[in-house]
């Protein structure tokens, strides 16, 4: 395998090949632009998708505050809930009526001051009670955490200017918006789906079509072959990335921490690795509709479920998580949210970065030499 | 000089499922430098294919030489490249750029500087008549034009070798003979050698030198004229003088000997009007005599045998000849009423501003071999289509068996058979699950079903791949399959629509033995084809072009001119051209 590639890369491109190939290629485009749909369309659709319907915060909340003395806390803390956009609060004055509506499911949460919760919060002691729906556990996880968010805003602005001050603080993502998280891990998602689909298509079409014999027949070398493709769909895959994070950023408007080149050098890498594991798989399949299903099946979905994506990797099983790691889109989403979310780490970026580099040099690579082997 | 083509000691093996398939194994061939025009044939399978890859490079020996025109082939090496011309089975063209580009495309990949040879290339195009539609895309052009980029692609870049994949496969004749002229001239101007493949004889013929290939072995080589002295003496001639042509034929062909076991009569092909055959060694014009007034006491009065010379095709048939595959005779008392089964009444088809068939009339009788001819783009395929219900004419009426078309389409298919082109089989399914899956979707079931299967795995030797994927079969055993599919069901009418397109000389003289004896049992058969010596085995045919029918006749009516019968081919050239003479006068008129 190593001679025959060291002979192939040895030869070197012919200019005027590569040239007549990419022409060609583009002509093709050209002639059957169903292929921008992918570039364009696909990103678009998923954007809004996932900016507007996939995500996990639920708002608003229904809760119901059961407050027996109206004490100026009680009241401050009432107040910030009503206040909140994450809540729609019922306000009630007995813990029976409160238990009521909590049995009847006409609310899913309820919040109770013990009678001597005044005094305990002088004390610096003071405890609430929330009684919360476990069925749904996500949506309980998520009601507590907004719960104790509010409470200690609000808990912190009535005892500013005494002792302590409450202060809490939901790094990265202040708005507490799972669409920052969750859109940040997608942009891959979107490029991987984008770029790989775009990939798989090219080699196996000539397959399909007979082309590849008459191709090989000809002075043209498979490094030429390939390179002409990957030239002309890393330019199309580029505009589709593009476009997911343009698109993305407009929708979602997560902040961007880190730095623009960052990015930039995320979006060219990453894109060029995954057209590049399209040609592959193309290469392996002969086959359009096999490439494209497998494009997605071993491109795109392991991708969404064990790249730390949506459900984080730290959560997953020992052996899974190993597995997430040996996946290059892993690295991918790890510099994707620093980049967006958090900014610095320059080392870790950089280290993201070069997996995904010498990840698509290697896809590169074993196209050339699975085309080579099958058709010279 | 070096020998064009020098082959020692080649092995070459294809993965196929699981297991190795061995095309060739320490294979041989030398062909001298005095040969510049040499035939590959062979029955399919044969490694005409492989073969010829690997003198182009595309494909690389397992062990043993091969060497082309004193180069070792390597598709990777410009020096070789710039100067073979390969040209596949499949053409490879782009089809959705134009003539130009396409040309364009290979010029450059061949190391041509496309820009300043300009000029060469709309030479090039010029020469294969497609200048004028240097902007179409490949995929709008005809069968023959696009056969006609195919060569011009492979010779663009002018190659001193040139390898020809079945060149003229499909093509109509008029575009056959435009291919082979632009060949011939190009090896003569050049001085090229050029190897080429073919399943028609005729160019077999005359090319310097055939080789026939059969199982990754040579069977045969050297000049047709030279093969033919093996067969000196058992070629004979029947003239039929006034007893009906067709009927006669098919009298012959169930007395031989893929009929009768001890026939003398090895082969029969009806050509120009007389029935020739191929008679075992020792056979004279005394014994064949007698042996016909045997078998035909009724008319054996009327036959007049006479020697003849062996023609390529003779000596073809002679070394493939497989009387494993025994058809069933018709019962000789199989009388049935002549009644119309096919009536089609003025179709017409119309795709847009494009009228593909104009105003069709003609009649189908129960038990009939009724052939439609016609060049490519003629709307035979469109009236094909049409008269077996997979497509709605835009105006007149089909009956078939009694059923309009146009109100019990779906009454008809329980009594209509259909083989296409692309044989219409499930890939993935085996042999016997394809037959069972067709006869069960015909409403035959349990016993009856099981006992029609096993009866068609034997007439059609599939017994011993009934249990193999189908698509691993080779290409004449997925042929046969399709057919047994089609008669499942004891089709009345069978629909063939080009079933020999790509089959050797052998495969198609199994097919219409099968298809003679079918018809004299009461099947009424419609076919079309690219072999227009096929239609001597038809009782009537229409010639059509540019969707109209310029003839419909038997055999003889249509193909006797001036008092002298002339071959199908012969009589279907000359009536295009005269009717395309008379469409070009009407235009300039209008």
């Amino acid at each position: 395998m190593l001679r025959t590639l060291k002979a192939i890369f040895a030869r070197g491109v012919n200019p005027a090949f590569l040239f007549i190939l990419i022409k060609k290629e583009l002509l093709q485009i050209s002639r059957d632009p169903s292929v921008l749909a992918v570039v364009i369309l696909q990103p678009l659709l998923l954007v809004v998708l996932y900016c507007f319907a996939m995500r996990m915060d639920v708002k608003p909340v229904e809760i119901a505050i059961v407050t027996p003395y109206q004490s100026q806390v009680q009241r401050q803390v009432t107040d910030a809930f009503i206040g909140s956009a994450y809540f729609d609060v019922t306000v009630v004055s007995t813990l029976g009526e409160g238990r009521a509506l909590f049995d009847s499911h006409k609310v899913k949460n309820l919040l109770y001051f013990p009678p001597d919760f005044d005094e305990a919060l002088a004390a610096g002691k003071a405890r609430a009670l929330l009684y919360e729906n476990g069925a749904q556990a996500q949506l309980a996880q998520l009601t507590q955490s907004y719960v104790s968010a509010t409470l200690q805003g609000a808990l912190g602005g009535a005892a500013s200017g005494s002792q302590i001050t409450l202060s809490s603080r939901t790094w990265y993502n202040e708005a507490n918006d799972s669409t920052w998280f969750l859109m940040s891990g997608q942009y891959i998602a979107i490029m991987t789906l984008v770029c790989a689909f775009l990939g798989s298509f090219v080699i196996a079409r000539e397959w399909d079509r007979g082309t590849m014999e008459s191709l090989s027949g000809t002075s043209a070398s498979s490094l030429e072959i390939v390179l002409s493709k990957v030239i002309t769909y890393y330019g199309l895959g580029l505009c589709g990335s593009m476009l997911t994070v343009f698109l993305g950023q407009m929708f979602s408007g997560i902040p961007v921490r880190g730095a623009v080149a960052w990015i930039v050098a995320l979006v060219l890498i990453y894109s060029f690795e995954m057209v590049c594991f399209g040609v592959l798989i193309s290469a392996v399949c002969k086959n359009q509709f096999l490439a494209s299903e497998y494009a997605i099946i071993i491109g795109a979905l392991p991708t969404m479920l064990l790249t730390g994506m949506v459900f984080d990797l730290r959560g997953a099983a020992e052996g899974i998580r190993i597995l997430g790691w040996l996946l290059p889109p892993t690295y991918a989403v790890e510099a994707s949210r620093i980049c967006f979310l958090s900014g610095g780490q320059d080392l870790t970026v950089l280290r993201d970065l070069l997996v995904q580099a010498l990840w698509g040099i290697f896809f590169f690579i074993c196209a050339v030499y699975r085309v080579q082997k099958d058709s010279k | 000089m070096t020998d064009p083509v020098q082959v020692n000691g080649l092995c070459k093996a294809y993965r196929a499922g699981r297991g190795l398939k061995r095309v060739y194994e320490d294979f041989s061939l030398r062909i001298a430098d005095s040969a510049r025009l040499v035939c590959l044939m062979g029955p399919d399978g044969a490694g005409k294919s492989t073969l010829m890859k690997l003198l182009a490079g595309v494909l690389r020996p397992d062990q043993g030489q091969v060497r082309l025109c004193g180069m070792v082939p390597d598709s990777s090496d410009l020096a070789f490249t710039s100067k073979v011309g390969y040209m596949s089975q499949t053409l490879g063209l782009y089809g959705e750029l134009t003539v130009r580009e396409n040309l364009e495309i290979f010029a450059a990949l061949r190391g041509m500087d496309v820009r300043k040879n300009a000029a060469d290339l709309d030479g090039i195009l010029r020469k294969v008549g497609l200048f004028e539609f240097s902007n179409r895309q490949a995929d709008s052009l005809s069968g023959g034009m696009k056969q006609k980029l195919g060569l011009a692609c492979a010779v663009c870049a002018c190659p001193r070798c040139l390898i020809l994949d079945e060149p003229t496969v499909g093509v109509d004749p008029v575009s056959r003979q435009e291919l082979w002229a632009i060949t011939l001239d190009y090896v003569r101007r050049e001085g090229a050698f050029c190897l080429f493949s073919s399943a028609y004889l005729e160019e077999a013929a005359a090319a310097d030198q055939a080789v026939m290939l059969q199982n990754g072995r040579i069977v045969l080589q050297g000049a047709a004229a030279q093969l033919r002295t093996g067969l000196q003496g058992r070629t004979f001639a029947v003239s039929t003088g006034d007893l009906p042509y067709t009927a006669t034929v098919r009298r012959l062909m169930f007395s031989s000997r893929h009929f009768l076991d001890d026939s003398p009569l090895l082969d029969i092909c009806p050509r120009m009007g007389r029935i020739d055959v191929l008679a075992a060694p020792g056979a004279t014009v005394q014994s064949l005599g007698v042996f016909l007034k045997e078998k035909m006491p009724d008319a054996a009065f009327g036959l007049k045998v006479a020697p003849r010379e062996p023609q390529l095709e003779d000596v073809y048939v002679a070394h493939t000849l497989d009387f494993s595959q025994k058809t069933a005779l018709p019962d000789p008392g199989a009388a049935f009423e002549r009644r119309t089964v096919i009536d089609v009444r003025g179709i017409c088809k119309r795709f847009g501003s494009f009228t593909a068939v104009r105003h069709s009339d003609f009649k189908v009788q129960k038990g009939e071999i009724f052939g439609l001819l016609g060049p490519n783009g003629a709307g035979k395929t469109t009236t094909f289509r049409m008269i077996c219900a997979l497509l709605k004419p835009t105006e007149g009426q089909v009956t078939v068996g009694g059923y309009d078309l146009r109100t019990a389409k779906s009454d008809l298919r329980a009594h209509i058979g259909y083989v296409s082109q692309k044989f219409s089989l499930y890939r993935k399914l085996t042999a016997r699950q394809n037959l069972e899956y067709f006869g069960r979707s015909y409403g035959i079931s349990g016993s009856k079903l099981k006992k029609r299967v096993e009866e068609l795995l034997d007439e059609f030797s599939l017994r011993g791949s009934a249990d193999d994927l189908s698509e691993s079969l080779p290409f004449g055993l997925q042929r046969q399959l399709s057919m047994a599919c089609a008669l499942i069901h004891r089709p009345e009418v069978l629909f063939l629509d080009e079933a020999t397109s790509g089959a050797d000389p052998m495969a198609r003289r199994t097919f219409w033995n099968r298809v003679c004896a079918l018809s004299s049992g009461g099947t009424t058969v419609v076919v079309t084809t690219h072999f227009m010596d096929e239609a001597e085995y038809c009782d009537r045919f229409l010639i059509q072009d540019r969707g109209r029918i310029l003839v419909l006749g038997t055999p003889d009516e249509v193909c006797t001119q001036g008092g002298r019968r002339v071959s199908i081919e012969d009589a279907f050239v000359a009536l295009v051209h005269q009717f395309r003479q008379q469409e070009g006068r009407h235009a300039q008129d209008a």
